[in-house]
């Protein structure tokens, strides 16, 4: 077991494997050598590192994710798999800390599903929905927004 | 390499050259006394070469810089495109000129110093030293696009501020923009006289220069590049922060660090092109991320190129060495098959009907072919009267009606591509041959006819069938092939490339 210290003080007793899918903890564990040693978590709050733990426990016996050139486009699929789904249905503020978490935590796989699900709810929405959707302001000039509009418009019903 | 970049590395030579003899000449400054024979006909024989040197110039553009041979014999066809560079063309010719009929006054002057310093006599150095007359003047009025460009970095050395005007430069030579390009080009020369050497060191490491620089890594080179005017202008904006729209709400995307923002929007370019394109439109921040990221629009290449069934295998990280690293460039530019659609060719003819009255009925024609392209190097082609929004629906591998033939297509890297397919009679093979344009405001979007035979396959006789009624395809993009969603297509707007494109294409915009 390891103990965990979220940035506001809470206790997490978590199984090492669990904790392990975090590459920051696992380094942490290696470099301290002592498992029992309680770990603090400066970055991250208690609601937000439990939920994280919640994703960690449930992807506890995923493979390891293979050392993939991130170049190799093609094999990344972007299709979410049902319990992540069910497990990002959280308010937006929320998903964000758990990308932000799971960025500084260094856990790739998490990283990953919190920025699919982003991109999916940008997908399909007019510039002005997604400012809408994401509080937005819009700061181009008119001849800016014209111009890089003009610019970039063959890609728009591609 | 061809002829007009051989003769854009002579103009460079020529350039060097002369820069140095200018140099020598400064130290020795007033020892030249100026010697007139001979100035005013050469002054009209340069005048001359300007013109020449203009339509040197312009003539790396016509030609774009291809890896294929197939090119070459295609010189010839207009098609739209090139069009379109014609008329951007001459206007920068005329401003060559005039730049040149501006300097007369200087080059009498400078041309003086030509003869005093017993330069070698080459006709494009004279010219150049024309030139460079003006530009000293340039020089000292300040507020020139390039000064800005030299002001960034007050730290870097002379060499290095060269380096990027020559980059500068060399981008705008790339984009058409010949007169900049020139203008930078001496520029840069007249900082520092080897920074072509510089440039190539840098950029070509590979090359005899090799040992002098290393070669850094080419994400640093091209992501400093302005890769067009999008993010020229966006340039300025890397510092700036998104403001909510509502203080009061929380707007966590925009606080997010740069790195997991770009994180989101690869993902989604990869995820829907278009959604990526129209997130950029939100704000400052999510243009200038969406565009300056190297490493998403090599994703987007990686995604698309490898699914072309080329002839021979294409190494993507060779071939975009002819867009200079730069995989934005190239996916613009670069033709490919997109399958996420379908292509439609709407072909109308008139004939006369039979009659036993006083009138005769003249029957319009419509019929449609259709192109379903697969990743695997297969394809579907369909002729038939029916329209798109009858026939997409159906248009599955496993789903082959009536007219419709399964075949396989290959296209070389210049965008030719070969389908051949099957036919109604057994023993006839259909070779079309097509070549991807760009229509509109769209890219890649049209497929050009180039020709069309039958292939008898008992005795391997070829036989070319008319084009007479046969228009071009046109690209529509395909959201579902279910019956059920009527809704299948996306909306294609009702962009211009929409209305250009015939009725084939009206069905799509419903």
């Amino acid at each position: 077991m390891v103990k965990l210290t979220s940035s506001d003080g809470e206790s997490f007793d978590v199984e090492k494997d669990v904790a392990e899918r975090s590459i920051l903890i696992k380094n942490m564990i290696e470099d301290v050598g002592d498992d029992s040693t309680e770990i603090p978590i400066p970055n991250v709050t208690a609601n937000v590192l439990k939920k994280v733990l919640e994703w960690c426990e449930h992807h506890k016996g995923d493979p390891a994710p293979a050392n993939e050139d991130d170049t190799d486009a093609r094999k990344k699929s972007t299709d979410i798999d049902e319990w992540d789904q069910k497990f990002m249905q959280v308010d937006q503020e929320m998903l964000f800390e758990i990308i932000l978490a799971a960025n500084y935590l260094d856990i790739k796989a998490l990283l990953e599903v919190g920025c699919k699900t982003v991109a999916n709810m940008i997908k399909g929405k007019t510039p002005e929905e997604i400012r809408r959707t994401f509080n937005i302001q819009n700061d181009f000039t008119p001849e800016e927004e014209a111009q890089i509009r003009r610019e970039n418009e063959w890609a728009e019903d591609r | 390499m061809d002829s007009a970049q051989q003769e854009l590395e002579k103009f460079r030579n020529a350039w060097q050259k002369e820069v140095r003899e200018r140099k020598r000449h400064d130290r020795r400054s007033g020892e030249a006394t100026s010697s007139k024979p001979a100035r005013q006909g050469s002054k009209i024989e340069s005048t001359d070469t300007t013109e020449n040197m203009a339509a040197q110039k312009t003539s790396p553009v016509m030609s774009p810089v291809w890896p294929s041979e197939r090119r070459q014999i295609n010189k010839e066809e207009v098609d739209d495109d090139e069009d379109i560079e014609d008329e951007v063309l001459p206007s920068s010719m005329e401003e060559l000129v005039q730049d040149v009929a501006h300097m007369d006054l200087n080059s009498e002057l400078e041309l003086r110093e030509v003869t005093a310093a017993a330069s070698v006599p080459d006709d494009s150095t004279r010219l150049s030293r024309k030139d460079y007359a003006a530009d000293l003047e340039a020089e000292t009025s300040p507020g020139g696009k390039s000064d800005v460009v030299a002001k960034e970095d007050p730290e870097v050395s002379r060499a290095q501020r060269a380096l990027k005007i020559y980059e500068l430069a060399v981008e705008k030579e790339r984009d058409g923009n010949l007169s900049d390009a020139l203008k930078f080009y001496r520029q840069s020369f007249r900082l520092d006289d080897s920074v072509d050497k510089l440039y190539k060191n840098k950029h070509f490491p590979s090359s005899a220069f090799a040992k002098r620089a290393p070669s850094p890594s080419k994400k640093a080179t091209t992501s400093t590049l302005p890769t067009d005017k999008t993010t020229f202008l966006l340039s300025d904006y890397s510092h700036l922060e998104a403001q909510p729209e509502d203080q009061d709400r929380p707007s966590p995307l925009i606080k997010l660090p740069n790195e997991i923002t770009n994180t989101i929007l690869r993902t989604l370019a990869l995820l829907d092109l278009s959604s990526f394109t129209k997130a950029s439109y939100t704000c400052r921040k999510l243009a200038f991320l969406a565009y300056s990221d190297h490493m998403l629009w090599r994703n987007l290449c990686m995604k698309e190129y490898p699914r072309m069934a080329y002839d021979e295998p294409v190494d993507e990280t060779e071939t975009v060495k002819f867009w200079k690293d730069n995989w934005r460039r190239m996916f613009l530019e670069r033709p490919r098959i997109m399958f996420n659609g379908i292509y439609i060719s709407t072909c109308n003819y008139h004939r006369y009907g039979v009659s036993h009255s006083w009138n005769v009925p003249i029957h319009i024609v419509t019929y449609y072919r259709y192109v379903r392209f697969f990743d695997d190097g297969t394809c579907i082609t369909h002729l038939t009267t029916k329209e798109p929004i009858e026939v997409v629906p159906e248009f599955h591998r496993h789903l082959m009606k009536r007219g419709m033939f399964k075949g396989t297509w290959r296209m070389s890297i210049d965008g030719r591509v070969r389908i051949e397919s099957q036919s109604p009679v057994a023993k006839y093979l259909f070779l079309q041959e097509l070549d991807i344009k760009s229509a509109g405001r769209g890219r890649h979007n049209r497929l050009n006819w180039v020709g069309f035979w039958s292939f008898n396959r008992v005795t391997a006789d070829r036989m070319e069938f008319s084009l007479q009624h046969d228009k071009p395809f046109y690209f529509s993009r395909v959201l579902s092939y279910d019956r059920e969603s009527k809704s299948s297509f996306a909306e294609a707007g009702a962009g211009s490339a929409t209305s250009l494109r015939g009725s084939g294409e009206d069905v799509v915009a419903v």
